[in-house]
């Protein structure tokens, strides 16, 4: 009777009901905990997104058990309704395309585009960089993605998370993981990836260039910048919207002067709460059996492609920027077009400041550091106008 | 291209019809990025023309006096000699802080020290305005 018991009680155990694929899924959760908590790498991303991912694959928690609703067992009366486990709630925020938007209030809110508006021409490098996202789709259709997942792999190089999310979870919700996953990472990447691409593109000449001071930007143009990219983004790219506006209306909240305490709040407490709960969710969504298949390896393969080439196109606009302007752009501030803020404009002057050590190119390198977050916004929009309701 | 964007129907296409619509893709999408922030571009130059033209005209007399402060960075950077620098006023202070430095440096007495002539280097930052730059983008992780 007793032994009957005991061996109940153990057949219920997680340990017993362990299987190698979520196995595999809690040493990479681990190894992601280290990284982040012993090498500094997007600690404030990594380890809820790890802690996410370590706690859905321990078996038989249910805390990503997916809700069903009494709709489902209406279609399906082999189903019991359920709410769904405590992430999967969470999740649902990504899923419904909230989270994404609530995200980018905040970084608007933390957001100075006072170089890009000294500096318009920044606007380009921060289109350059978008490269990447568009040569990847093309590499994923070869490997034999749809249109809707190849989007969804591209944005990877868009280099932002959020807008990766987002444009996921519209057209490809079953890939979210690996997409958040890769993306993720690959930020945390960034001083890796970056810099030999950069060395590799340009000359020890061109890397010393030195850039004019930007000038001033009025708190008038500041107040303006916001409200004037909304409309015209979202005149021409109606999907944009979301990300964009939102983006647009965190910075208002810093630029405006009368705003303090929303901006404070947007960018302190709401975003830190919104990262917590995406990361937590984001990571939970790479459970071991979906997770561990030939595509997401595919993925992440994909990824670094589109990292690499979004870092060389925005180099290579740069440096055609530097003929045009007889030599007084500096090509190291155009890899800072992948969005990653602020890594990206740290690694241009990084490398800038390795060749020449009295130079400072980092406020040089906001300027398409931010117009890349613009510009993965409008690459999403465009994919998503042209892939989203199918 | 309508097939092309249906997941149903992507499947039935050839490689070289998958290629044209992969094209046409990267095609539209760098196009429309570069189109709308091109526009952005001009909009927010255009701007900003208008709002520094219309703040410039009432600020021209504030203007004029903060104009040598902004040329006096570039003064000492062209090779400033000490009878010049004492004409400023603050220079003797200035000469007096490097002299020390020097004799502090040298382990000498400021008395053995012969100031001729005091030049920078490069620009208008000092090693140690650069190195604590540095440090504080170093330090900030986000």
């Amino acid at each position: 009777m007793i032994l009957a018991t005991i061996q109940e009680f153990i057949l219920t155990t997680g340990l017993m009901n362990m299987d190698m694929k979520s196995g595999i899924m809690i040493i990479v959760a681990l190894t992601f905990l280290y990284l982040a908590i012993r090498r500094g790498f997007e600690p404030l991303l990594l380890v809820p997104i790890a802690f996410g991912m370590l706690l859905s694959n321990l078996p038989l928690t249910g805390i990503f058990e997916h809700t069903v609703t009494a709709f489902d067992v209406y279609m399906d009366p082999s189903k019991t309704e359920t709410s769904g486990g405590l992430f999967y709630l969470f999740y649902s925020f990504n899923k419904l395309g909230i989270f994404p938007p609530l995200i980018f209030l905040g970084i608007g809110a933390m957001t100075d585009f006072g170089p890009l508006i000294a500096n318009p021409k920044s606007l380009l490098l921060g289109a350059a960089a978008q490269l990447g996202i568009f040569t990847t789709f093309i590499g994923a259709i070869f490997l034999g993605f749809n249109a809707q997942e190849a989007a969804s792999i591209g944005i990877i190089g868009g280099a932002d998370g959020p807008t990766a999310i987002f444009l996921t979870t519209k057209l490809a919700p079953h890939l979210l993981g690996a997409i958040a996953v890769a993306a993720y990472s690959y930020m945390a990447l960034v001083p890796v990836i970056q810099p030999p691409i950069m060395k590799v593109l340009t000359t020890k000449k061109e890397r010393m260039i030195k850039m004019d001071q930007l000038r001033v930007v009025s708190q008038r143009e500041k107040i303006l910048f916001p409200i004037f990219v909304t409309v015209i983004v979202t005149l021409i790219l109606p999907p944009a919207a979301a990300l964009v506006g939102m983006l647009m209306l965190g910075n208002l909240f810093k630029e405006s002067g009368c705003t303090a305490r929303l901006s404070e709040t947007a960018s302190n407490a709401f975003i830190n709460i919104v990262t917590i709960l995406l990361g937590i969710s984001v990571g939970a969504s790479a459970q071991g059996p979906t997770f561990l298949v030939p595509e997401t390896i595919k993925i992440i393969v994909l990824g670094v492609l589109a990292f690499a080439v979004g870092t060389a196109g925005g180099v290579l606009l740069g440096k055609v920027m530097c003929a045009l302007s007889g030599g007084k752009i500096n090509p190291l501030i155009g890899s800072a077009g992948v969005s990653a803020v602020p890594m990206a404009a740290r690694v241009s002057q990084k490398v800038g400041q390795a060749e020449n050590p009295s130079n400072f190119l980092l406020m040089h390198a906001m300027g398409p550091n931010v117009a890349g977050v613009i510009g993965s916004a409008v690459a999403a929009g465009v994919l998503l106008s042209m892939f989203g309701g199918y | 291209m309508e097939r092309f964007a249906d997941p149903e129907m992507i499947q039935g296409l050839s490689s070289s019809e998958l290629v044209q619509g992969a094209l046409i893709t990267t095609l539209m999408g760098m196009g429309t990025t570069f189109v709308v922030l091109t526009l952005l571009w001009a909009i927010i130059a255009f701007v900003s023309n208008i709002i520094n033209k219309s703040e410039g005209k009432p600020q021209g007399p504030t203007a004029a006096p903060t104009a040598p402060t902004a040329s006096s960075p570039s003064a000492p950077a062209a090779a400033q000699t000490t009878s010049a620098s004492a004409a400023t006023g603050t220079g003797t202070e200035l000469i007096a802080v490097i002299a020390a430095a020097i004799a502090a440096l040298e382990g000498t007495s400021p008395n053995h020290l012969i100031i001729r002539k005091i030049s920078r280097v490069s620009g208008n930052s000092t090693p140690w305005s650069r190195a604590g730059a540095s440090e504080i983008i170093d330090s900030r992780k986000f």
